[in-house]
């Protein structure tokens, strides 16, 4: 039961998410960032930049390799199932997310209402990167 | 005159290959100094050391008497690279950098440098859209926008058509004459050192051989490799 206590909370599924995202994240943000040219670290210092300012430049430079980091982990997440399942239980009011709620219904034979969720889904996801493309733009 | 930089016993390698070995250098404030010599002489390594972009492998470089120098004094100092990197921004934004970052936003000055460097009709335009010789007046721009006490510029005409290097070479000249801005200049071009500087060295392997007024330098060197450069007889 200690365990049940400690997994089936909504923190649980944000721990869950940000392990199946950080990879992905890193791993494509590390790609972008490896492909700006590396003399350009070194002339922005040259204009007497701080640490932190050419890191900022540098994600700035590689920021279309950010974003898509940024859209493929949030795709990834929003659409996850199995994680948000096993630590969050599927509570009604606490841990049940739209994935999940989808799956319950389905089950249930309700195909009605698991569309119109998949649709809502669908919507906020094509909302969310559209806004986050827009971030593309210099 | 005033000493800025002074060098003692600068050694520099790169994964154990030795690129730099200067006993002394002294570089005086207000001058036009142009370092000439064959490419991989170590010429561009010097400037990166003197801009404190990188520290020397042994030795110590002061500028204005300071060992390891604030952040307010190295942003005294900037540098002009031969082949610029610019920011996939506009012209205006890739001018305007430095001064943001330093929290001095000055629109009338960004725009009169970049009037100055011939560029205001393209100020709107993506850096990367434009030529070389564009691309290097930008550079030229977003360094000269920051006021610096110094200017360090490596082969800043290399490859350029003679208009542009002529356009590079008035305003360093101006920059200096009228500014008083301390101006080290890298170049395997002996016409251009010739031109412009009044202190002329030469640098070989990494070591500094001979430094001497521009007419000294060129009329009566005291080394027979400077002779040698001097007079095109130097295979490298």
């Amino acid at each position: 039961m200690g365990l049940a206590r400690m997994v089936i909370h909504p923190s649980a599924m944000i721990t869950a998410q940000t392990i199946i995202a950080l990879p992905l994240v890193i791993g494509l943000t590390a790609s972008a960032v490896e492909n700006v040219n590396p003399e350009l670290r070194l002339q922005i210092r040259s204009l007497g930049t701080t640490t932190s300012q050419v890191m900022w430049t540098i994600l700035s430079e590689a920021r279309s390799g950010v974003v898509a980091a940024i859209v493929a982990a949030f795709g990834g997440i929003i659409s996850e199932v199995g994680a948000v399942m096993l630590v969050g239980g599927n509570i009604e009011g606490s841990t049940r997310v739209l994935t999940t709620a989808i799956v319950l219904e389905t089950r249930k034979g309700d195909f009605g209402l698991a569309l119109a969720l998949g649709g809502v889904l669908l919507t906020l996801t094509l909302i969310t990167n559209f806004f986050l493309l827009r971030l593309n733009k210099p | 005159m005033t000493t800025l930089f002074h060098l003692s016993r600068i050694r520099h390698n790169y994964n154990g290959r030795f690129v730099l070995d200067i006993d002394e250098m002294v570089i005086q404030r207000g001058e036009l100094f142009a370092i000439v010599g064959p490419s991989g002489a170590g010429k561009s390594t010097l400037l990166r050391l003197l801009n404190f972009v990188e520290s020397p492998s042994a030795g110590n470089i002061r500028y204005k008497d300071q060992p390891t120098p604030s952040l307010d004094l190295t942003r005294q100092i900037t540098t002009v690279f031969q082949h610029p990197i610019l920011l996939h921004r506009t012209v205006r934004e890739n001018v305007e950098y430095g001064l943001r970052l330093r929290d001095q936003r000055d629109d009338k000055r960004v725009d009169e440098i970049i009037a100055r460097v011939g560029l205001a009709a393209f100020a709107a335009s993506a850096a990367d859209s434009l030529s070389g010789g564009e691309r290097q007046r930008i550079a030229l721009a977003r360094a000269l926008v920051l006021n610096p006490e110094v200017l360090l510029l490596d082969e800043p005409t290399a490859n350029l058509d003679p208009h542009n290097a002529s356009l590079i070479e008035s305003i360093i000249r101006e920059e200096n004459q009228m500014r008083g801005t301390t101006i080290l200049l890298v170049t395997h071009n002996i016409f251009q050192a010739k031109r412009l500087a009044r202190r002329v060295g030469l640098m070989l392997n990494g070591k500094l051989i001979e430094v001497g007024a521009t007419k000294d330098f060129f009329e009566n060197p005291k080394d027979e490799r400077t002779r040698k450069f001097v007079d095109g007889e130097m295979i490298y």
